[in-house]
């Protein structure tokens, strides 16, 4: 049997690694960068371009020159791009697939940097659903303009005119069915029997004592009859009165129905300063509801460097893998560290107003294994046309099951040039120029958001580019906003982040209202008494009408006065009759 | 340019005892089933180069042993699988999972485990068989083969005549 060793085998060997040796050096650098660009493209959803890498193994380090990464809702910007990135690599650590940086250097951030070529790899939805129009509602500038009173009367129902017509017909009624009643009642002419008959006995009595017994029977009789029809006409009498009095309250209330008809339409279409209470809010805040949406989607992109991958736990069945991936199985470690750990970055990031500097604290999707939050601190100071700025804030997996974020913004002496604060048509307004200092603090607890926002601005001057054709309500408030020279606000954002709600109060409200609420009031004044006139010349006629038929009571009232003074005339005729008595011949 | 062919040619077949063929089919098994960038492999490679086995059956084993990997992954991942969590070992793989060698060798894959599990159970075996079957065919089909026209055409080649020069200076029959 032959010799098993084949020694040239040895040689073969050894040229056969250090031919990958070789290779490795030689390709690597290309290796990484691709694999960095396919592994960045995969995870953010848009191109992510690394000019060069250059990995060195002693020491083991990685230099990263100029990473671009796409903005993938704009393929032409980079959402970020850093001009430099190196950091140095525990080899030991590596070897145990433990990718831990201690120290990480990254140079020159810049944002919304222009690109050379489109970035989009395909279509995405927007990350964030904007819930901004909703949440602040669109600018709707009432208008100042007198309405036109007499479309108003043509298309709204006068109620006074519908009582009038209702308290008409009752009047015809009513006057009819008194006019019956007194045609039942006795008249004149039979009052005048009554008084006949009396004069009757009278005369009898004189024939002697026959004449006189028959007449004082006659008169007791006489004066039941008579007492009963007087009392009839006296009934029907304090019931006309009551009646009456009844329809004059319901004539007079009627006469009061204009003023009502004149409040009511007044409300309905006239303008009241109350209506600009927040003014403020539409104008400002589309801008912090702009600004919310881009922290969240921002919050969004990063959320993915703290979620662990989710790996094969030894007592957890396993979902199916990838073919030829398989799963990794874990096991306790002696020293267990994070697979993946960057324990201090220190950042430089390029904005248009100079350099921020600050450091990024525990990078790692394994917080709970080292205990500590993510957390960073930059801050800036003396740049152009900004004082000082702080950003602070962590993102903490500490409890996984309890994600709490928090951001803490401090800006001073940051003076603002032609912000666009409204772009609505009827009310253009940008604040050309200001110095503001403010504070801005957000809590992410779990989906639940909570931040406020406290800003000062002084030195402002905010122009507003009217159209010809603005409204008078638009020109008095650009006029107003042209005269502030400070103001305040305050801001709430709370809710999900899927679904917030912006809260917003400035003392722009106070003023714009004060200013404005003159012009109002005199505008709702004019317009009242434009309304008032209108409507009496509606209503006048058919007032006075009414007024006119009730007099047509009187003569009822008349007619029942005298048969009733005449009824009590005769009774105490007849009363004196019998008070005449018997007088008896001796 | 056919000189430097048929030298290679030489090299690959210069080990033709079925034994090793038939470890270079065994080896290239181990190699072709596993994840081929694995710790194990570098000392697989290593064997089939210092140890006198058939290099053209480790490459034919090992292109075609790559083919059955990927239908047998699954098979490979469910084996591993079971391997790696199972209760009694698993005071045995933190041992090795803690140790840095055994970290760079990946062996806390299932599909490494499963198939490194597969390859090395089927190893005895498969030196055994493909021995047999070497021998049988060299007895009874070798014959056959050689009086082919395909093969006649071939041995009129220049190629086959360079081959044949180069194994003669080497005093290979």
């Amino acid at each position: 049997m032959k010799k098993w060793i084949r020694w040239q085998g040895l040689a073969m060997f050894s040229l056969v690694a250090a031919g990958l040796l070789a290779f490795f050096l030689l390709f690597i650098d290309g290796f990484v960068k691709r694999m960095i660009e396919k592994t960045g493209t995969a995870i953010v959803g848009a191109r992510v371009d690394l000019d060069k890498a250059d990995l060195s193994l002693f020491p083991l380090g990685l230099t990263l020159d100029r990473l671009q990464v796409t903005n993938p809702d704009e393929p032409m910007t980079n959402a970020v791009e850093i001009t430099r990135i190196a950091f140095l690599m525990d080899g030991l650590n590596l070897l145990r697939r433990k990718v831990i940086i201690d120290e990480m250097t990254v140079e020159e951030v810049r944002m919304n940097t222009p690109r050379e070529r489109s970035g989009e790899i395909a279509r995405r939805p927007s990350l964030v659903p904007s819930t901004v129009k909703k949440a602040v509602g669109k600018l709707q500038l009432p208008s100042l303009e007198i309405p036109d009173v007499g479309k108003i009367l043509e298309k709204e129902e006068l109620e006074s005119l519908r009582l009038m017509q209702e308290v008409r017909d009752e009047i015809s009624q009513r006057k009819a069915k008194w006019q019956q009643k007194l045609d039942e009642l006795p008249d004149k002419a039979k009052l005048e029997e009554y008084r006949e008959r009396i004069q009757k006995i009278k005369s009898a009595r004189k024939g002697g004592l026959g004449g006189i017994l028959g007449g004082a029977s006659e008169l007791v009789s006489l004066r039941k009859e008579l007492k009963q029809d007087r009392d009839r006409i006296r009934s029907v009498r304090d019931t006309f009165k009551s009646d009456f009095s009844e329809l004059r309250n319901r004539v007079e209330e009627v006469s009061r129905a204009p003023l009502k008809d004149v409040r009511r339409l007044k409300e309905k279409y006239s303008l009241s300063p109350e209506g600009l209470s927040n003014v403020s809010r539409l104008l400002l805040g589309g801008k912090i509801g702009g600004w919310t949406e881009t922290a969240l989607r921002w919050h969004k992109k990063l959320k993915p460097v703290l979620a662990r991958v989710s790996e094969l736990k030894k007592d957890k069945a396993a979902a199916k893998p990838p073919r030829g991936k398989g799963v990794d199985v874990r096991f306790k470690e002696d020293h267990p560290l994070p697979d993946f750990l960057i324990r201090a970055a220190m950042v430089s990031v390029e904005i248009p107003a100079g350099t921020l500097s600050g450091e990024v604290m525990n990078v790692t999707p394994d917080q709970d294994m080292i205990g500590v939050p993510l957390t960073f601190n930059f801050s800036g100071k003396e740049m152009k046309d900004l004082e000082s700025v702080t950003l602070k804030g962590e993102m903490n997996r500490v409890n996984p099951s309890d994600p709490r974020d928090e951001v803490n913004l401090n800006v001073a002496g940051y003076r603002i040039r032609n912000m666009t604060l409204s772009k609505n048509k009827d009310l253009p307004v940008s604040l050309k120029e200001g110095l503001t200092d403010f504070t801005a603090r957000a809590v992410l607890v779990g989906d639940a958001l909570d931040a406020t926002v406290s800003a000062g601005l002084k030195s402002v001057k905010i122009t507003s580019a009217l159209p010809e054709d603005a409204r008078p309500l638009a020109k008095a408030m650009a006029s107003t906003l042209g005269d502030i020279r400070s103001f305040n606000l305050q801001a709430t954002v709370s809710g999900s982040v899927t679904d917030y709600k912006i809260r917003l109060t400035s003392d722009l409200d106070r003023v714009l209202k004060d200013a404005i609420g003159r012009q109002v009031r005199e505008q709702a004044a004019r317009f009242e008494k434009r309304l008032t006139s209108a409507i009496s010349e509606k209503v006048d006629e058919q007032l006075a009408d009414l007024k006119s038929r009730l007099g047509g009571f009187d003569s009822i009232a008349d007619e029942l006065t005298k048969r009733l003074n005449l009824g009590d005339g005769l009774l105490k005729e007849a009363a004196a009759g019998a008070k005449g008595g018997l007088k008896l011949p001796f | 340019m056919i000189r430097s062919l048929a030298k290679l040619l030489r090299v690959l077949n210069s080990e033709t005892d079925p034994g090793q063929i038939s470890l270079a089919f065994c080896f290239s098994m181990i190699a072709g089933l596993t994840p081929f960038v694995s710790l194990h492999n570098l000392l697989v490679i290593f064997l089939a180069l210092i140890l006198r086995v058939n290099l053209s059956a480790f490459l034919l084993g090992l292109v075609f042993f790559s083919g059955v990997a990927y239908i047998l992954d699954p098979l490979f991942h469910r084996i591993g699988l079971a391997a790696l969590t199972a209760s009694g070992l698993d005071g045995f793989w933190t041992g090795l999972y803690n140790s840095t060698l055994w970290r760079i060798e990946h062996f806390n894959n299932s599909i490494v485990m499963g198939s490194l599990i597969f390859s090395l159970i089927l190893f005895s075996p498969l030196f055994f068989i493909s021995n047999l079957l070497i021998r049988r065919y060299r007895m009874h089909v070798l014959a056959w083969v050689q009086k082919t026209r395909i093969m006649q055409a071939f041995k009129g080649s220049k190629l086959y005549n360079a081959y044949q020069s180069v194994s003669a200076w080497r005093g290979e029959g």
